[in-house]
């Protein structure tokens, strides 16, 4: 659980160093507008899911099957109640949800065109839109520019696929899953992520 | 009393044993099946209640999550979501300083009675929507649980990004809830978080109450823009849940927080404090499960089964926005649930009851039939006792019992036989023992000395005839009087007679009756040389009593006594009356014949200077030479000197015995006197005589007696050589205070036969003329009467020694030390 949370503080400390580099562009203090070259957004967004994805793997194999093999201790979706370890989509959701809170801008997170929880459902047209894209080409990802009022986004969606055999069979037995015919290597949802944008007039508001 | 406990006792016994082999396993038995039975209740209760506890956990939890999600619906609204996405923008463009002076300017606006404000929001379509959902109008059907929490809300309204009033269903809130606890937690730094307000008491409503706060999120569903705040009463939205729950009389659900406060309980108001702080701990467990608890909750102590379990997804919620848990809390009074075990504990102790009267009733039955004929043998065996048994016993059990009726009565035959015998027996042995004493009596009787038995008491018991007719029989008359009220003599006697009982204790009459002798004390008689002395083996044949003139020698000799009776002593007498006189007589003869030997020796003294007188005055006669004459008268003179000094020394110790006095001798001097008196050398020649004397205390003694001694002893010695030996006469102080003499022969000594016979009176190995046998006896009598000892050794064929010691009496020696 340690080397879980280390690995979580790894990825948060990436994460902030890529978003400091990626909003060179961003008002400093909303009145200055820094100039300096950046790195573009979609290009961000491949780095952070390059490491979630990464992380997820590792979480996976090398965690969750070994200490389950092993009998020391299990996987379960009530993994809290039950002193158990989450599930790797839990883990990435919770994941998603630590980096939320340390307040540095850049949301991710896991849905589905048929999640198991509501919550985990698309929150917008563009994601439902960008849910179906991946699910129909996975190997390239849908991303674009939202906006929230008058904030923009860049928001990237990366296709997930059923990589072990463990996602097929849970989904599809779970009782809360809309869709049970997964099989290995379909996509069952997307990695969603958010990076803030600057505002594109100084001053409009 | 002691035979009919004995008649009783095999009864009870058997009764009692009945009992205690019927009883113990079944009290064994049934205490297990009240302890298993207790145990059961509570293990099934116990799973019971908590199954009971998570299903209705699950179910509540259900009703919070749905109404948690019809809330959720209410913030994905879409014009709601653009009216605060705008109202951020507009904050946004302000900076903090501007956003402070607004919200203290609306603030003020809200507070005041009807402003613009006010209206505006209340009247607003955003608040029509919130009323709309707080009604369920809008859904077109409505379920159970819809009306609940539609009764249940106390009021719903939304806030934006600063925390303001956006709209609401209720004009009593306040407009700025920026700094509430439910509000950060729900708006949780923009990233939004559900956030579940526990139980608390709301002091506007008048009521208690809980909340769901859950954030607008903004239409990219990226930050949050707004909070949705929804308030319950506590009691109207769980009652419908938790209070139809109840099974029996006394079971019911509580739902309670992890500090013990009601939220709902059909029994305790909402909000108090369940009664047992110690049972918070014991039913507050994230784990379902069920305890025994040391109470209730409701204010009972006694012990009770509660099943428990935690709301599971919504304590999630509440546990990350208030610390708090919500609990479900599944209980039954103690008495009811108990209520089986008493029924089985009544029943136990109903059924142990009935099975200690059944035993009673069946070991009095089998004792009856086991103990009749026991007694039966009892009877007889008494009867046999006592020889009365004249029937044979007739049992009929055919077990062990007839077998022991069977043996009695042969062992009751077998008893007769014995018994008839016996009695012959009997008389036999008796006659025998009356013989016996008959016997016994007619020897004692036939016995020419006097005998008479008496107890430690010194009462006569029995006496001969020899015995009555000593002390005058009339006297006696068979009672038990006391030996001294019977024969009298003196006082001294008396306690020498006392005395002469080994161990036997100085009765009070006998001490009593020689008080006249009190006088003389044991110490006088000790330095009394006349007196006996009783460790003295010659003196224990010669203690005498003296009973009207007649003297006996007596002789104790113990009697058997009787077990616990006292110890008896028998007294025979033997009269020594004319033996006593006969020896005195042949003392005073020897006394005569010492007489007539020293006269002779005087006579032979005087005899040769007589000689020497006559012949000298013969010659005077024929001798005219006057010189010669005066020679021979010189010659006569001398001679008379010496008859003369023959004639004092006679004189001096004829006065020294008419005296009867005591005088320092020197006891070397009496040897030589006697010896000179004896003329021993001029009888035998060939006897040599040595002398070695050695220097000696003055002796205080009688003259005549020393010389006696001295006399017997010599007189025996040289008769013993014969006309050839050596004589020795040796004295020396043994020690300051004894004087011994040794006075050794050559002769052919004493045979062993003879030498315990010395001392006694009249035992002589002379011829008839030679001796009478009295002279040792005479001597030994003197030696003691002075205190000392004689004692004569010898070997056959080498001689004897004759040792005899005197004491010097203290009182003389002090006298001669101090002159």
């Amino acid at each position: 659980m340690n080397d879980v949370r280390r690995r979580h503080l790894l990825l948060v400390t990436c994460l902030s160093c890529i978003g400091m580099l990626g909003m060179p562009t961003l008002p400093a203090n909303g009145k200055e507008r820094d100039t300096r070259p950046g790195i573009a957004p979609e290009v961000v967004a491949s780095y952070l899911h390059a490491i979630i994805e990464a992380d997820r793997t590792i979480y996976s194999k090398y965690i969750v099957n070994r200490l389950q093999k092993k009998g020391i201790v299990s996987v379960h979706e009530a993994w809290e109640q039950n002193n158990a370890l989450p599930l790797p989509a839990q883990f990435l959701q919770k994941s998603g949800r630590l980096v939320a809170d340390k307040g540095t801008g850049i949301r991710f997170r896991l849905i589905s065109l048929w999640p198991i929880y509501e919550r985990n459902g698309p929150a917008t047209n563009f994601e439902r839109k960008g849910l179906e894209q991946v699910s129909q080409v996975p190997d390239t990802p849908y991303s674009g520019i939202i906006r929230s009022g008058k904030m923009k986004f860049y928001q990237a969606l990366y296709a997930d696929k059923a990589v072990t055999k463990a996602c097929v069979t849970c989904h599809n037995k779970h009782p809360l899953s809309p869709k049970r015919d997964f099989k290995l290597n379909d996509v069952m949802g997307a990695i969603v992520i958010t990076i803030p944008l600057p505002e594109e007039k100084k001053g409009k508001q | 009393m002691r035979e009919s406990s004995i008649k009783g006792g095999f009864t009870k016994k058997l009764i009692l044993s009945m009992l205690l082999v019927g009883l113990l396993p079944l009290v064994v038995g049934l205490s297990m099946a009240f302890y298993l039975g207790m145990r059961e209740i509570q293990e099934v209760n116990g799973v019971n209640f908590q199954a009971l506890a998570i299903e209705t956990a699950r179910r509540v939890d259900l009703v919070v999550a749905e109404e948690q999600t019809k809330n959720q619906r209410i913030t994905k609204n879409p014009a709601l979501i653009q009216e605060l996405e705008q109202r951020r923008d507009e904050i946004l463009s302000l900076d903090s300083a501007a956003v402070h002076t607004l919200l203290q300017n609306e603030q003020s606006a809200w507070s005041t009675q009807d402003s613009p404000l006010k209206s505006k929001i209340i009247g607003n379509a955003l608040s029509a929507l919130l009323t709309q959902a707080v009604l369920g109008s809008n859904t077109g059907y409505t379920t159970a649980t819809s009306m609940v929490a539609r009764s249940a809300t106390r009021c719903l309204f939304i806030t934006d990004v600063s925390g303001r009033l956006v709209a609401t269903t209720d004009p009593g809130v306040s407009y700025l809830h920026g700094h509430k606890s439910w509000w950060t937690g729900a708006f949780h730094h923009k990233v939004g978080k559900p956030y579940l307000g526990n139980l608390e008491f709301d002091d506007r409503l008048k009521t208690h109450t809980f909340s769901i706060s859950l954030p607008i999120m903004d239409s990219i569903h990226y930050q949050a823009v707004g909070v949705l705040h929804r308030v319950y009463d506590v009691k109207e939205f769980f009652a419908p849940t938790i209070d139809p729950i109840q099974f029996g009389k006394t079971g019911h659900v509580m739902l309670i927080d992890s500090e013990g406060r009601v939220l709902s309980c059909p029994i305790l108001a909402t909000g108090v404090q369940i009664a047992n702080h110690d049972l918070i701990p014991l039913v507050t467990p994230l784990d379902p499960g069920w305890v025994s608890a040391p109470g209730d909750g409701h204010g009972n102590l006694d012990e009770s089964i509660i099943g428990f379990a935690v709301l599971p997804a919504m304590s999630r919620i509440s546990l990350e926005s208030s610390g708090q848990a919500w609990h479900i809390f599944v209980w039954k009074s103690s008495q009811e649930l108990f209520a089986p075990v008493i029924d089985l504990g009544a029943w136990i102790l109903s059924f142990g009851a009935l099975a200690c009267v059944l035993l009673i009733a069946l070991g009095i039955l089998v004792s009856r039939r086991v103990v009749r004929p026991i007694r039966e043998l009892q009877h007889a065996a008494t009867l046999s006792a006592h020889q009365e048994l004249t029937e044979p016993i007739v049992i009929k059990t055919g077990d062990e019992i007839e077998g022991l009726a069977d043996e009695l009565n042969t062992m009751n035959a077998q008893l007769q036989t014995a018994f008839s015998r016996l009695a012959g027996e009997v008389e036999t042995q008796t006659q025998e023992v009356a013989y016996l004493r008959e016997s016994t009596t007619q020897i004692l009787e036939g016995i020419p000395d006097p005998v008479v038995m008496v107890d430690e008491h010194l009462h006569v018991q029995y006496m001969n005839q020899a015995f009555q007719q000593v002390v005058d029989g009339e006297k006696w008359t068979g009672e038990e009087e006391n030996l001294f009220e019977i024969i009298s003599t003196d006082p001294q006697q008396q306690r020498e007679l006392v005395q002469e009982l080994p161990g036997f204790p100085v009765p009070p009459e006998a001490a009593h009756s020689t008080n006249g002798a009190k006088d003389a004390p044991h110490a006088s008689r000790m330095n009394d040389p006349l007196l006996q002395h009783r460790e003295s083996p010659s003196f224990t044949k010669e203690p005498v009593l003296t009973i009207k003139d007649q003297i006996f020698r007596y002789a104790w000799f113990p009697i058997a006594a009787r077990a616990g009776k006292g110890q008896k002593y028998g007294l025979v007498l033997r009269d020594a009356t004319d033996e006593k006189r006969l020896q005195d007589e042949i003392i005073n003869s020897e006394k005569l014949t010492s007489l007539g030997i020293l006269c002779s020796g005087i006579g032979h003294e005087l005899n040769n200077p007589l000689v020497g007188v006559i012949g000298l005055g013969q010659a005077i006669q024929e001798e005219n030479d006057s010189r010669i004459i005066k020679e021979h008268a010189q010659g006569i003179v001398q001679q008379g000197q010496r008859m003369a000094q023959v004639i004092r020394d006679l004189t001096g110790q004829i006065r020294g015995q008419t005296k009867g006095q005591r005088e320092g001798l020197n006891l070397n001097e009496q040897l030589d006197l006697i010896m000179s008196y004896m003329a021993i050398q001029d009888t035998h020649p060939d006897i040599l005589i040595r002398k070695d004397y050695q220097e000696l205390l003055p002796y205080d003694g009688m003259p005549e007696e020393l010389r006696l001694i001295f006399f017997h002893v010599i007189k025996n010695a040289i008769q013993a050589m014969g006309d050839k030996g050596q004589l020795s006469l040796r004295t020396h102080m043994k020690d300051a205070t004894w004087i011994e003499v040794k006075i050794e022969d050559t002769g052919p000594g004493i045979p062993p036969s003879h030498q315990n016979k010395i001392f006694d009176p009249y035992f002589t190995t002379k011829t008839q003329g030679e001796g009478n046998g009295l002279g040792l006896t005479i001597v030994q009598r003197i030696v003691h009467k002075y205190g000392g000892n004689i004692m004569l050794e010898s070997q056959e064929g080498h001689g004897a020694t004759c040792t005899i010691t005197l004491p010097i009496e203290h009182k003389k020696q002090t006298k001669e030390g101090t002159t």
